[in-house]
């Protein structure tokens, strides 16, 4: 095929030839050579129609396979992105409700605590309460027992006193007028 | 004498005698007592028996004082129980320190400071 088209283009360069002789002044003149201007673009016509042919589509071909990866992993990392703006939202929310439970627990641990504080305070003040009372209570009968020994004790030195007094002191005229005082006083 | 009498009309009896001044009554009890084996009684028949006999106005009465008793206290003693015939049976015990006490068969009286003493005792808590 290739020689037939070249053969083809031969003839027509001659048959050309023959007609621009009367021209050919002005265009050596600028140094243009027909024939071979002519089988430049011949030449120039088939290579571009090659590369149509076979050339072009295979790099276009796999340009836009390229493409289509570029277009692909654009998707993939556009996907993961959208993946991992959602993931970093998920753990946003849960970072956010872990400080909510945390803030809460704090709360209510402190709440506790006081009220600990304050039971433990309050049963301390009602212990200590208690051991007061207690200690006012043995005083009270400590009290109450040094009275009673008092009383005793004043009791018996005061009963011995007498007795010594009077067994050293009474005379029989004094114990005769005690006498005649006590029937005087029984017969009443 | 029949079986099981009453302390009371043996008491009565003795002291009728008593009255009537048979003193051989103290010596027919004593053996009536041993007889009958009721010599346990013996304590409560005297004092039945005294009680009897104060009831009529003769009065056994025994007197404890530190120092011996006048005729004045014994005046007194008698108006005091109100006995027809008063016989005491005079104690001096110096233990009592002072006062008297007289004891009958039916009362006590005691006014001796040992007993008041006592009673001052007593009064501990």
């Amino acid at each position: 095929m290739l020689e037939t088209l070249l053969t083809h283009v031969a003839s027509a360069a001659e048959a050309t030839g023959e007609t621009t002789e009367a021209s050919g002044d002005i265009m050596s003149s600028l140094g243009i050579d027909w024939q071979m201007l002519a089988f430049q673009i011949i030449g120039f016509a088939l290579i571009v129609f090659l590369l149509g042919k076979f050339v072009f589509p295979i790099l276009l071909r796999s340009i836009d396979e390229r493409n289509a990866k570029i277009e692909e992993g654009l998707k993939a990392a556009r996907e993961a992105e959208d993946n991992a703006t959602k993931a970093q939202s998920k753990i946003d929310d849960q970072l956010a409700e872990a400080r909510r439970e945390a803030k809460e627990i704090v709360a209510t641990a402190k709440d506790e605590a006081t009220a600990m504080l304050s039971k433990a305070d309050e049963k301390a003040k009602q212990n200590a309460k208690h051991v007061l009372d207690q200690a006012h209570d043995e005083i009270s009968k400590e009290v109450i027992a040094a009275k009673k020994a008092l009383h005793n004790e004043t009791l018996e030195l005061v009963a011995s006193a007498t007795e010594r007094v009077i067994g050293k002191t009474h005379s029989a005229k004094a114990d005769k007028a005690v006498i005649a005082e006590a029937l005087k006083g029984a017969d009443k | 004498m029949s079986s099981h009498l009453s302390r009371t009309k043996i008491a009565h009896y003795v002291a009728e005698q008593l009255r009537a001044g048979k003193r051989d009554v103290v010596a027919e009890l004593a053996a009536f007592l041993v007889e009958e084996r009721r010599t346990g009684e013996a304590d409560l028949i005297m004092r039945s028996t005294l009680e009897q006999l104060e009831a009529e106005g003769i009065v056994l009465a025994d007197v404890t004082s530190a120092t011996a008793i006048d005729e004045a206290i014994k005046t007194e003693l008698q108006k005091l129980t109100g006995a027809k015939q008063l016989t005491l049976r005079e104690h001096v015990d110096e233990s009592v320190l002072g006062g008297i006490r007289l004891e009958t068969p039916s009362q006590r009286i005691d006014a001796t400071f040992a007993h008041r003493l006592s009673q001052l005792r007593e009064r501990k808590i």
